[in-house]
């Protein structure tokens, strides 16, 4: 933008060095407020603000965003004179939105900007990490600022009329137009492009870069629709699962987690979890059993379970070589099945029609329709068609294709039809690419049509047959960039905004459907309170009871098949590859998220980077340790991937994630590619061109593959946790193995909690603590001290599955810096909180344990007893307080904290470009998503979890205000912690434990409730939830064995 | 006013000692003997009264105990109660070392300044010297003639006690 | 004193039957013009300590993330350093005070260069709590912070604050001390300058002698300030290193959270300290000829002092093994075998090797009484108390309570640099002292000195005389 720069001296307006050098001071005096008004609109950031002007900037910052997008391009900052209704500067407004996933969420704005998102009360779903992160795309300075012609910029009319001539042509001399996008839960947005393609002819087509595309189409070939079932796993007591994340990575997870985590109390009856997977996946490691299973395997072992559960039943079963995993894990499956028939549920993530279609038998025989998974209300997460997408690839090579519009997808990268896409999208007739960041596709297609985030846009999304949600703009545009639904509409000669458009259908379609509450309510009524609830949801339709329709000799030709691909499985020192979602950079959509990239996966806790998981027996064998460098070879293409040691991973199995190797996706995803060594490229290598089309989907799989150790060669992978058990092969002189167990991790089984061996446990529990003494009574234990206040929480590890989400959302409420690699890998990661993860038992099939640590709020705590300048003291709401300012950097406390939650500014985290790069806090633009209400820590001061102080004294105020008083009683509800209402599963509890009421004080009186180090005596204000694995009285003794210290094997 | 002063010169402390000895039987009033390193149990000849620095040190002392205890128990029990890790406002057995600290600092510091004062040494004092090797190896019996009658006598006994030099000084007193 | 002396008291002082002899000798190499060795290796330490302040100026400019640190590993290097510099100092004390308590003779002639180290030693170790910190420039929040609301206290509680009192009062007092012992000595410079007629030197001691004259009544309150300093400066290096102890011994961290600390250190204190008094004599003795003042004698119950020290520090060690084992604790266990056999085992062996079993070879009189081996030895010993203190930080630190934030700790350049500095800093320091400072007490040898002759100079006059 071309504002006149006001400056304040020649110093600033030379730019002198001297100028510069103080602007970057801690305490410097002041800044031009324009600067950082324009750069956040400008590529160009050459000034920058400092910190304790933040709050000058993002007054302005509001402003910024406006203006950038006013229809004539007004540019005068207009402070905060003339207050705007319903907006105070300082409190926080909530709006009710929905993702561009479809996720329903509510989104916090400070001064119009929106600064983190929420989950949304009035629909049943938590928020993934990356829906968290999503904000900070907002925000991301490689955001495109205005439709392009190539690489030049170019003006809307321009691009209009250029896609208009050309559709023209198009449909002149009858060339196919085909519209390409991922799955689009608007119906709005649908239906436009269906008017767009009926105006014009021509197709759409969607695919997922992750596809479930075989699982519709075993349905259509079962029930004769073609729809992903909706899953009630709260409805489930037995849940068998082949290779399904259905936790983390898998469709709709944001909706199981909850219904999953329903039946994981143990104090009600507790449902069953089965995993047989090949690779550690999030959910196989919260399963009661985890059974390694390898993928070539799956298909007999799912005859088998048919087979076996049909002989349970008494019905004929399938001819199939009789195969069963550890345990007899298949029969233990078949009889929980049977023992649950109607309340059990078979889930498997296998994108392969054959493999669908013998779990929707298995489900069908067990009566399972209907009541735990409902294909008459069906979920409408992915609606991609592989098949669809191999056939617009094969009509692009023979040229059937004249125009392609590609509607933010990027099948250049996250197909295995990139090059068909590469070669294509130049030669047609016209390629477009609809997207609002720059990636692959959009490199190489003729025009480029900058859409908005969708915090800058209207939509409506329709998650499953029975919930809508709308989504509100929550702050103006901040580049030249126009909605999906306006283009096309222009586009097909209709000129109305799309806003009127979404109003209408939803006049039309469904105000006829609205709920009993608004009966009689006007449209603008309905309108106006849907918007503020942000979703509509409708009843369910009674399931229709249709049941499976598949011969008895098609069935056998499936089974065929399965049998088929299992002989044809790995022969010694062969390998299936598995390309997986990581849990924080999933699809590889959001690879230019710092958050994300810096968001360590729960089970690997990699950060920055590709790698290849190799079964911890194999990486015995043959000596591989992390970091090894091995190159692994398939089909004449070859890999070299950095070893992560994976426990639990079946035989004969590596594992890829995908979403890296992004070379188009903007500056953060490029820092994630690895590194070039002579001609080998490592890690940072995009996997998604090995998947091909088998069984009526795309898999991300492929057999027969080698893996060799490149000699002497490492490679540096960033962990954010490099011990994984309790115990330690470090033999002292008394020969123990030092397990740790006890005092950290309280897990249990059911058959233990219910036979009351779990109660002569507690009872020693009990017993231990009497012998806690102290010097002098705390402060808490004396009640004439007890405060009006005492803030406390509580984490169920039962409920836990560790997701993240909460990392993230500690992250954005915050102010977390990101580090960058080289730092995590110095152990330097500036996380809050973060979730531990061990491994116990047997390396081969190992039960794995999240626990989310951070800051305990110790009532003795003793990191304020050493800091010698008093800049952590305890509040007498029991907060364990930090004063950044007064803080000198000792690190006397971080050094006496038995938890080491305590976090380091080594450098300045938030403010150095030339370390860290030009991203998220380094630049105006990024700078825009900090919360006002927290400090940005500088270099040389420590930081902890502060239990979101800033949000509990809103909250009080809030109160105070309302109840117009000076005191205000804190209830439950009143008052979330980032983390905790970013937890769909409510694994955290937070609140006042001096309410006997409060839930966190009834957590605390559990039996199950216990402190981490409790030994220690700190008295933490946080406490744990033991963990139950629901495991017979059998399986628990071979469990109880199993964990005998000698029976550990030791890995790390 | 000027004082004149007889001075015997030594070479050997031991003789220094028996002279003074003797001088002390004779009633013989010495003004004070200059040595290169202190000689010991020179102290009753010259009727030197022990020092009090001593009790001095331990008033500092004490002062310095109050004053850390003071300094701490106020800013903990009055100025500042803080909650620091769940202790008491008033710990103690935490104020030990930092009161044990300033005591000594106190104590060793005001003995010394004290010092400074009572001999009357500052940086670029001039010093008074009966013979430039006194501080070297030469021993030095000063006595003050107003203060003796038969000052040939007392020469003699100089001579007799091995002194290798007799003379005399005038010193311009301040 | 000299009449009394019976003559099967050990002679400290050889080939000295004039008091002259002892000015003379000791004052030759303040009055001789530096050689060109001097020269060189002061001209070294200094380059070697300016190098260290650069990179104390770029710790300063980048932020602490310069150095190895992660939040696991808080301290490492610059806390080390600091115990270990401090550690040093000790000996100097604990020779001029306490041994003049015990009426120890021999030490009048090393005092004066041990109280020197002590002032150096406690010099570098003070830089390094100062720059280990994320913002030094905030250092004055050690002292209360007037503001607004009426001041900003600190915490009495923590023992970096207790730190803070015990090594400026320690610095200050051992400095007092030790400049008020060579107040005599300016004298005798000052003196014998002027009558080399040398105005200029003779002035510059004039003012630094304060105008000492030596009257009786002044030495013997001289006396009783210094007897009092020493009863004074015994319990304070004992406290001093008691405190710096606490800094561990006080917290949770197994390994740390130790009550044996406090003895453990002083003793392990006093035996780094003598480790460098042997480095620095056995070099002083030889350069400066200083053999007839600082006798095999000398060195040789310096060595016993080792032997006694090093063996209660190696009973302190095994002692720490015993009580881990026998409480039975996990952690404090698993502490001390991650010692033995962690990562950092290498550290812990070097550091029981050096300390426990070289000293043990001075129980032979002939190696004792052997400068070359004895300074070996004592290399030895400066090493491994580095190592003691390093093995305590960081292996206790590295691997605590939570396995999940179990970290490793790499040095930098940086800090290895900014201890080299350190070290030159030392020596830059202890150059000068030598060059331009009585580095053994004159007054007092001389009090040791047997059977007086006349001196030479009474002698030619005589002769002249005829």
């Amino acid at each position: 933008m071309n504002t006149p720069k006001y400056w304040r001296g020649l110093d600033e307006r030379e730019q002198t060095p001297e100028f510069l050098a103080e602007a970057k001071k801690e305490f410097p005096t002041g800044i031009s407020i324009e600067d950082a008004l324009n750069s956040a609109t400008e590529e160009s950031t050459s000034f920058r603000s400092n910190r304790r002007d933040f709050l000058k900037v993002f007054g302005f910052g509001l402003t910024a965003a406006t203006l950038a997008a006013c229809d004539a391009p007004l540019k005068k900052a207009i402070p905060y004179v003339n207050k705007p209704d319903s907006l105070i500067p300082g409190v926080a407004n909530y709006y009710a939105s929905t993702t561009a996933t479809g996720v329903p969420v509510l989104v916090k704005t400070r001064e119009g900007r929106p600064i983190m998102i929420e989950g949304n009360p009035d629909s049943a779903s938590c928020l993934s990490a990356g829906d968290h992160a999503s904000v900070l795309d907002l925000y991301d300075i490689d955001r495109l600022r205005g439709p392009r012609k190539g690489a030049e910029n170019t003006t809307w009319d321009t691009l209009n009329g250029a896609v208009r001539t050309r559709i023209q042509a198009a449909v002149a001399n009858g060339g196919g137009i085909r519209v390409l996008s991922n799955t689009i839960l608007s119906p709005t947005k649908n239906q436009i492009i269906t008017d767009f393609l009926t105006a014009n002819g021509g197709t759409h087509v969607t695919y997922d870069p992750i596809s479930t595309s075989a699982l519709a189409k075993a349905h259509e070939i079962g029930f004769g629709s073609r729809v992903i079932p909706t899953y009630h796993f709260d409805r489930a007591q037995t849940i068998i699962s082949f290779a399904c994340d259905f936790l983390g990575t898998w469709p709709g997870s944001d909706e199981y987690n909850i219904d999953y985590t329903v039946n994981r109390d143990p104090d009600k009856p507790m449902s069953r979890h089965l995993q047989f997977e090949s690779l550690m996946s999030l959910t196989g490691a919260n399963a009661d059993l985890r059974f390694p299973l390898n993928p070539s395997d799956e298909g007999v072992a799912l005859l088998n379970l048919y087979n076996k559960v049909l002989a349970l039943l008494g019905k004929p079963t399938l001819p199939a070589p009789s195969f069963n995993v550890a345990m007899n894990g298949l029969d233990k499956a078949a009889q929980d099945l049977v023992a649950a028939k109607g309340a059990s549920l078979v889930v498997c993530g296998t994108n392969d029609v054959a493999s669908q279609i013998i779990v929707a038998a298995i489900n069908d025989v067990l009566g399972n329709y209907g009541k735990t998974l409902d294909i008459d209300n069906p979920s409408y997460y992915r609606k991609g068609n592989d098949e669809d997408l191999d056939q617009l690839a094969k009509d692009l090579e023979s040229g059937n294709i004249d125009v392609l519009i590609v509607v933010d997808a990027d099948p250049v990268y996250d197909t295995p039809y990139g090059d068909i896409f590469k070669n294509a999208l130049g030669n047609l007739g016209l390629s477009l690419a609809m997207t609002n960041k720059a990636n692959e596709t959009s490199n190489l297609c003729q025009f480029t049509a900058v859409i908005p985030h969708y915090l800058e846009a209207w939509g409506d999304a329709q998650q499953s047959a029975t919930q809508y949600s709308l989504r509100q703009p929550t702050i103006r545009p901040l580049f030249n960039s126009r909605p999906v639904e306006e283009c096309f509409l222009n586009w097909t000669g209709d000129n109305q905004a799309y806003t009127e458009y979404l109003k209408n259908w939803w006049e039309t379609n469904l105000y006829p459907l609205r709920g009993a509450e608004l009966a009689d309510a006007d449209f603008y009524t309905f309108w106006v309170e849907t918007l503020r609830k942000g979703v509509m949801s409708l009843p369910e339709t009674e399931p229709s009871g249709v049941s499976l329709s598949v011969t008895a000799d098609d069935l056998m030709t499936y089974a065929d098949l399965l049998k088929a691909k299992s002989s044809s499985g790995p022969a010694e020192g062969e390998f299936d590859l598995v390309f997986f979602e990581s849990m924080s950079i999933r699809d590889g959509k959001q690879a230019n998220n710092p958050w994300l990239q810096e968001l360590p996966d729960p089970i690997a806790k990699v950060t920055w980077d590709q790698y290849v998981s190799v079964p911890y027996s194999y990486a015995r064998e043959n000596n591989l340790k992390n970091e090894d460098l091995v190159k692994i070879e398939f089909q004449g293409n070859s890999l070299y991937m950095p070893v992560i040691v994976q426990a639990g991973q079946a035989k004969n199995t590596l594992g890829i994630p995908v979403g890296y190797g992004r070379v188009g996706a903007g500056r953060v995803a490029v820092k994630a590619n690895g590194e070039k060594r002579g001609d080998m490229q490592i890690a940072g290598t995009n996997v998604y061109p090995f998947g091909s089309l088998s069984g009526g989907g795309i898999r991300l799989q492929v057999r027969k593959a080698t893996v060799s150790r490149v000699a002497g060669q490492t490679y540096p992978l960033a962990l954010t946790q490099t011990f994984n058990t309790l115990y330690d092969p470090v033999k002292g002189l008394s020969g123990d193995n030092y397990d740790r167990t006890e005092r950290i991790i309280e897990e249990t089984t059911y058959a233990n909690y219910n036979n009351g061996k779990y109660k002569d446990r507690v009872h020693a529990r009990e017993e231990r603590k009497k012998h806690l003494v102290t010097l002098w009574d705390s402060h808490y234990e004396d009640p004439e001290e007890s405060r009006s206040i005492h803030w406390k929480m509580a984490i169920d590890l039962n409920k836990c599955t560790g997701c993240g989400s909460c990392i993230v959302a500690c992250q954005a409420e915050n102010n977390v810096p990101v580090v960058g690699k080289e730092e995590v890998r110095k152990r330097r990661g500036m996380y809050w909180m973060r979730i531990d993860r061990y491994y116990s038992g047997n390396a081969e099939m190992p039960d794995v344990v999240f626990q989310p640590m951070m800051c305990q709020h110790c009532d003795n705590a003793p990191c304020e007893t050493v800091c010698p300048v008093l800049a952590t003291i305890h509040s007498d709401e029991g907060l364990n307080q930090m004063a950044y300012n007064r803080c000198v950097g000792t690190r006397y406390c971080a050094n006496n904290c038995p938890y080491k939650v305590r976090r380091f500014n080594w450098f300045n985290y938030y403010d150095d470009e030339e370390q860290f790069g030009d991203f998220y806090t380094h630049n105006d633009l990024g700078r825009l998503v900090l919360n006002p209400d927290v400090t940005v820590r500088f270099r040389g001061v420590m930081e902890k979890c502060s239990f979101c102080v800033q949000r509990l004294q809103d909250a009080k105020l809030r109160k105070k205000l309302n109840a117009n008083s000076s005191f205000a009683k804190i209830k439950d509800g009143d008052i979330k912690t980032a983390c905790q209402q970013s937890c769909g599963t409510g694994a955290i509890i937070f609140g006042d434990f001096n309410d006997p009421e409060s839930a966190v004080s009834k957590a605390y009186r559990e039996e199950r409730s216990y402190a981490v180090l409790e030994d220690i005596k700190t008295l933490p204000s946080v406490q744990y939830q033991a963990l139950v694995r629901n495991r017979t009285e059998e399986e628990t003794k071979a469990w109880e064995e199993m964990q005998k210290p000698e029976n550990q094997k030791i890995f790390s | 006013m000027n004082q004149q002063f007889l001075l015997g010169k030594f070479w050997n402390p031991d003789t220094v000692l028996e002279t003074l000895k003797k001088f002390k039987e004779e009633n013989v009033l010495v003004y004070d003997v200059y040595s290169p390193f202190p000689i010991h149990g020179i102290e009753p000849y010259l009727n030197i009264k022990r020092t009090r620095l001593t009790v001095a040190a331990f008033i500092y002392g004490a002062m310095g105990t109050t004053t850390a205890l003071l300094l701490m128990g106020l800013v903990f029990g009055v100025i500042w109660p803080m909650d620091i890790g769940g202790k008491p406002s008033l710990p103690w057995p935490s104020f030990v070392p930092i009161t044990f600290e300033l005591t000594v600092l106190f104590a060793a510091h005001g003995m010394v300044i004290t010092f400074l004062i009572v001999g009357r040494y500052w940086p670029g004092k001039k010093a008074v010297l009966m013979d430039d090797r006194q501080t070297d190896d030469i021993f030095v019996i000063a006595i003050d003639k107003a203060k003796i009658e038969n000052e040939s006598i007392v020469r003699e006994w100089l001579h007799q006690f091995g002194a290798h030099e007799v003379t005399e000084k005038e010193i311009t007193s301040s | 004193m000299s009449h009394v002396r019976s003559s099967i008291r050990q002679k400290w002082v050889t080939n000295t039957t004039k008091y002259g002899q002892i000015t003379d000798g000791i004052s030759a190499p303040i009055e001789a013009k530096p050689n060109m060795l001097w020269l060189f290796f002061t001209a070294i330490s200094g380059g070697v300590m300016l190098m260290g302040f650069g990179l104390i100026g770029w710790t300063f400019y980048k932020g602490i993330g310069a150095w190895g640190l992660n939040p696991t590993v808080g301290w490492a290097f610059d806390i080390t350093n600091f115990v270990f510099w401090v550690g040093i100092g000790h000996a100097g004390t604990l020779i001029s005070a306490v041994l003049l308590l015990f009426r120890q003779e021999w030490r009048n002639s090393i005092n004066r260069a041990s109280e020197a180290m002590t002032i150096f030693a406690v010099l570098c170790a003070a830089i390094f709590p100062l720059i280990h910190m994320g913002r030094p420039w905030m250092a004055g929040w050690f002292g209360p912070l007037p503001n607004t609301r009426g001041s900003l206290w600190v915490n009495f509680n923590s023992p970096l604050m207790w730190d803070v009192f015990a090594i400026s009062t320690y610095l200050t007092v051992s400095l007092v001390f030790w400049y008020l012992g060579m107040v005599p000595d300016f004298a005798s410079l000052r003196d014998r300058f002027a009558r080399a007629g040398r105005k200029i030197a003779s002035a510059v001691y004039g003012v630094l002698s304060f105008g000492w004259e030596g009257s009786s009544r002044n030495w013997s309150r001289f006396e009783i300030v210094s007897l009092i300093l020493s009863g004074l400066a015994t319990p304070l290096v004992l406290s001093v290193h008691s405190i710096v102890s606490m800094d561990f011994a006080t917290s949770v961290i197994p390994g740390w959270h130790t009550t044996i600390f406090p003895p453990y250190f002083v003793a392990g204190a006093i035996f780094s300290g003598f480790g460098m008094v042997q480095t620095l004599m056995i070099v002083t003795r030889k350069v400066y000829k200083l053999e007839d003042y600082i006798t095999l004698d000398h060195m040789e119950s310096i060595a016993k002092i080792v032997i006694a020290t090093g063996s209660l520090v190696g009973l302190a060690y095994m002692t720490e093994f015993f009580t881990a084992w026998y409480s039975g604790s996990l952690w404090e266990r698993y502490a001390f075998a991650n010692r033995m056999f962690g990562p950092f085992a290498f550290a812990y062996w070097i550091m029981f090797s050096c300390n426990v079993i070289t000293p043990q070879l001075f129980w032979f009189k002939s190696l004792r009484r052997n400068m070359v081996f004895t300074f070996i030895i004592s290399l030895f010993i400066n090493v491994g108390m580095w190592f003691e203190r390093f093995v305590i930080i960081v292996t206790s630190l590295h691997r605590d309570f939570l396995p999940s934030s179990w970290a490793g700790y790499y040095p930098t350049w940086v800090e290895a640099g900014i201890l080299a500095g350190t070290f030159g800093l030392f020596m830059f320091c202890f150059f000068l002292f030598s060059k331009f400072l009585p580095v053994v007490n004159m007054f007092e040898v001389k009090t040791l000195v047997h059977d007086i002759e006349k001196p030479d100079h009474l002698k030619e006059k005589e002769a002249v005389a005829g």
